[in-house]
C-alpha cells in the first residue's frame, strides 16, 4: 500500500493570552493542542481522527492543510512537506473546516466558478463538473442565490463542493456532518463512499463513532493532543464497540471514568 | 494559477463595486463632500464679504456743507442721505449701532468756510468730519470706506499738489493678471484636500476589504487555496486601488466644478492645465492612493474587525491632512529633490508645485516612484502577514 499521508511528531503550541487562560481555568500562557502525534494514511483509504472536543482534531487537519504551522514535526501529504511546500500540498488537498466560510455576498454559482478559477481548472471542465456537483447536492436550484439567503445546510454544502472543485485525491474533512439535519448527512456519507470508490484518500474527523465505522478503514484518537491509539477499526474495537473501546481507551489515559 | 491575481481581483471588483453602500461612501461621497463643502464654503464667504450690487447705502448727515452736498447729490442712486439735526447726533448714533442706518457723518459747523480759511501752518485745530459705523456690518464698513476715500479725495482736490493714480481707471494698475490672492491662498489648500479626501476615500474601503473578510473568516478560505500569499496581497491591493483612483477623480471633479462657487463671480481663477499637468496630477495621486492603500492594508490586516481597523486608520488621518498643509507653511513647494522620498509629504509638494505652476519633473517623478516603491514594500509586508496565522485567525 502506498502512504498518501505521512505525520511525524507534528506539535502545535497556541500561546494564551490572561484572558484565555482565565476561561479556561488553566494557570499556564500556553496550550499544546497537538503533542507530537505521527500516523500515517493510505492510498484510498478513509482514515477517521477521532476525540473528545477540544482534543486537537481541528488543529492536526489546520497543519495538514498549511493554515497554520507546526512549532515542530511535519507531514508530507500527497508527497509534499506540509512545511517546505505548502504552495503544492494545497493544490493537491480540498480541505472543509467549518471555521473557513464563503461570502455571503456571492452566489453558489460565483463561487464555484471563483474557486475554479483560482485552481486553474479550464472553463469547460469546470462547468461540467460544477453541474455534477450541484445535482448531486440539490444547489443547482439555487444555484444563483446569495449565499447569504441560503440555509445553514446549504451552506455547508456549497462549502464541501468548492472544497473540491479542482477534484483533488486528497481529501480533508472535519466534521463534514457537524450540524447538518440526517438527510443532509447521509448525502455527504453517500458522497464519501462515493470518493473512496473512486480512488481517493480521505482523512475525516468526527465524534460521532457511528460514522467512523461505517466510512473509516482505520482510526487514530486523539486525547489532549496525543494521538493515544491508530488501528484499524476491526483491530481497534475488537469485539465490542468503537464507541466502547474508545470510553475504555479514555479511561485509561486520562483516569476519568465516564 | 499564474492568473491568480487577475482572478483576486476581478472578485474583489465584483465584491466592492456590488456593494451600493462602498460605491457612496468610497467613490460619490468624497466628490460630493468636497462639491458641497467648497460650494458652501464659497456661499458662505461671499455672503460675509459682499454687498448687493444694487444696494443703496443709508447715511445720515449732521450739518452738510453745500459743496460737499452739490457733489453727493450725484450719488443717490447709491446713497440715501438723511439731514438730521447737531441734536439728534445721540440717537442717529444708537441707529448706527443697531444697524437701523449705515453710517453717520458729523460735520463740524461752518466746514466750507472753516476749510478756505484753515491754514495747515497756524497751529489750530483743523475742521472736523467725523465718521460713525458699525464693524460688525458690511454695509457699514463698505459705506465706511467709500465716504473715507471720497474725503481723501475731496481733500486732495482742494489741496491739489500732486495726482495719485489719476492717468488711467483706478483698476487697470492691477497688474495681476492670473489668480487673486484669495483665490491663491485657496488654491494652496487644494493639494492638502486632494489627499485628505483621497485618505478618507480609501479608508472607508480597506478595512472592509480586508478586516471584513477576516472577521466574516472568507479570508482563510481564500487562504487554503494554492495562491501565493504575495498574490493576494497585489490583488487585494491593486482592487482596493482601483477604487480609490476612481474616488480620486470623482473628489477631482468635486473640486473642479466647485472651484468657481466657491471664489464667486469676482474671483479671478486660472485653471488651465496642459494634458501633461493632468498626466503629472493623475501620477502623483495615483501613487498616492497605492501607499494610503497598501498603508491602510497593513493596518486592516492587523486589526481584528473594521471598527479596530477604522480606529488604527483615524491617527493617520492626522498626519496626511499634516503632510497635505506641509506646503501652506513651507511656502510653494520645495525644489531641493530628497524632500520628494517621503512618501505623501512628496504628494502634498507635488500637487502644490503643478497648481502653482512651478513644475519639477525631476521631483514629480520621484514622487510618483518613491510612493510605487513604498506601497511595494508595504505589500511584501502584507503578504507576510498573510502567511502568519496569528494575524489571518487570531479573533
Ligand atoms: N488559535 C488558538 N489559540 C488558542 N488555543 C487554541 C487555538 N486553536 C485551538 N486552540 C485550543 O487547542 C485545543 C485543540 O483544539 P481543536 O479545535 O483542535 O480541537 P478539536 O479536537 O477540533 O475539538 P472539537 O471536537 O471541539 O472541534 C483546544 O483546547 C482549543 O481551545
Ligand atoms: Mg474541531
Amino acid at each position: 500500500m502506498k502512504e498518501i499521508l505521512s505525520v511525524t511528531n507534528l506539535t502545535k503550541i497556541f500561546k494564551l493570552s490572561k484572558k484565555q487562560q482565565q476561561l479556561r481555568n488553566l494557570n499556564k500562557p500556553i496550550i499544546t493542542a497537538a503533542d507530537n502525534v505521527s500516523f500515517t494514511s493510505y492510498e484510498g483509504e478513509v482514515f477517521g481522527l477521532l476525540g473528545p472536543n477540544g482534543a486537537g482534531k481541528t488543529t492536526v487537519m489546520r497543519m495538514l492543510a498549511t493554515l497554520i504551522n507546526p512549532v515542530s514535526g511535519d507531514a508530507t501529504v500527497g508527497g509534499y512537506s506540509i512545511v517546505k511546500e505548502p504552495q503544492r500540498v494545497r493544490e493537491n488537498i480540498g480541505f472543509l473546516t467549518n471555521e473557513l466560510k464563503l461570502d455571503d455576498f456571492f452566489t453558489p454559482n460565483y463561487t464555484f466558478d471563483f474557486f475554479a478559477e483560482m485552481h486553474g481548472i479550464p472553463k469547460d471542465a469546470a462547468n461540467a463538473r460544477k453541474k455534477m456537483l450541484f445535482e448531486k447536492f440539490g444547489i443547482d436550484k439555487f444555484a444563483e442565490v446569495k449565499i447569504a439567503n441560503l440555509s445553514l445546510g446549504m451552506k455547508q454544502k456549497i462549502s464541501l463542493v468548492t472544497s473540491i472543485v479542482h477534484d483533488p485525491n486528497i481529501i480533508i474533512f472535519d466534521e463534514p456532518t457537524n450540524g447538518l439535519d440526517v438527510i443532509t448527512a447521509k448525502v455527504v456519507t453517500n458522497f464519501l463512499i462515493e470518493l473512496k470508490k473512486q480512488g481517493k484518500s480521505v482523512i475525516l474527523s468526527t465524534h460521532i463513532f457511528e460514522l467512523a465505522e461505517k466510512l473509516c478503514d482505520r482510526v487514530g484518537i486523539i486525547i489532549d493532543g496525543k494521538m493515544t491509539a491508530c488501528s484499524s477499526i476491526k483491530e481497534m474495537s475488537g469485539e465490542k464497540t468503537l464507541e466502547e473501546a474508545f470510553f475504555e481507551l479514555y479511561y485509561k489515559t486520562t483516569g476519568e471514568a465516564i | 494559477m499564474k492568473n491568480n491575481i487577475l482572478t483576486i481581483m476581478k472578485k474583489e471588483l465584483t465584491r466592492l463595486f456590488g456593494d451600493r453602500r462602498l460605491v457612496f461612501s468610497g467613490i460619490i461621497l468624497q466628490g460630493l463632500l468636497l462639491y458641497v463643502m467648497y460650494t458652501l464654503m464659497g456661499t458662505f464667504m461671499s455672503g460675509m464679504v459682499s454687498v448687493d450690487d444694487d444696494y443703496k447705502y443709508k447715511v445720515s448727515v449732521v450739518n452738510m456743507p453745500e459743496q460737499i452736498s452739490t457733489i453727493l447729490d450725484e450719488w443717490y442712486t447709491v446713497v440715501e442721505i438723511t439731514h438730521v439735526q447737531g441734536a439728534d447726533t445721540e440717537s442717529a448714533k444708537q441707529q448706527v449701532a443697531n444697524s437701523a442706518i449705515d453710517l453717520l457723518i458729523v460735520f463740524s459747523e461752518g466746514f466750507d468756510e472753516a476749510v478756505t480759511a484753515f491754514e495747515l501752518s497756524s497751529g489750530e485745530t483743523a475742521p472736523q468730519i467725523q465718521i460713525w459705523h458699525n464693524a460688525g456690518h458690511i454695509e457699514s464698513l463698505e459705506a465706511d470706506f467709500m465716504f473715507k476715500d471720497f474725503f481723501r479725495e475731496y481733500e486732495r482736490s482742494i489741496v491739489k499738489k500732486f495726482d495719485v493714480n489719476a492717468v488711467l481707471g483706478a483698476y487697470e494698475y492691477d497688474l495681476n493678471e492670473g489668480t487673486d490672492f484669495a483665490a491663491s491662498l485657496l488654491m494652496s489648500m487644494i493639494p492638502m484636500m486632494i489627499i485628505m479626501v483621497v485618505y478618507q476615500g480609501c479608508m472607508a474601503i480597506a478595512p472592509e476589504s480586508i478586516s471584513g473578510e477576516k472577521e466574516r473568516g472568507t479570508l482563510g478560505t481564500l487562504l487554503a487555496t494554492p495562491a501565493k500569499r504575495s498574490h493576494m496581497a497585489l490583488a487585494k491591493i491593486l482592487s482596493i486601488t482601483v477604487f480609490g483612483v476612481l474616488g480620486s477623480i470623482v473628489t477631482f471633479l468635486g473640486m473642479m466644478l466647485s472651484l468657481p462657487n466657491m471664489m464667486g463671480d469676482g474671483v479671478n481663477i486660472s485653471f488651465d492645465f496642459s494634458p501633461g499637468e493632468y498626466l503629472m496630477i493623475f501620477a502623483v495621486t495615483v501613487s498616492t492612493v497605492l501607499v494610503f492603500v497598501a498603508l491602510l492594508s497593513i493596518m486592516s490586516a492587523y486589526a481584528k474587525s473594521i471598527k479596530e481597523a477604522t480606529s488604527y486608520a483615524s491617527p493617520f488621518m492626522l498626519i496626511s491632512i499634516f503632510c497635505g498643509m506641509s506646503a501652506m507653511f513651507t511656502g510653494g513647494a520645495m525644489s531641493e529633490v530628497y524632500y520628494y522620498l517621503i512618501p505623501i509629504f512628496n504628494s502634498a509638494q507635488s500637487l502644490t508645485s503643478i497648481f502653482n505652476g512651478d513644475i519639477s519633473v525631476v521631483n514629480i517623478t520621484v514622487t510618483a516612484l518613491t510612493n510605487v516603491m513604498f506601497a511595494l514594500i508595504f505589500t511584501g509586508i502584507l503578504a507576510k502577514m498573510f502567511s502568519s496565522e496569528k494575524i489571518v485567525f487570531d479573533k
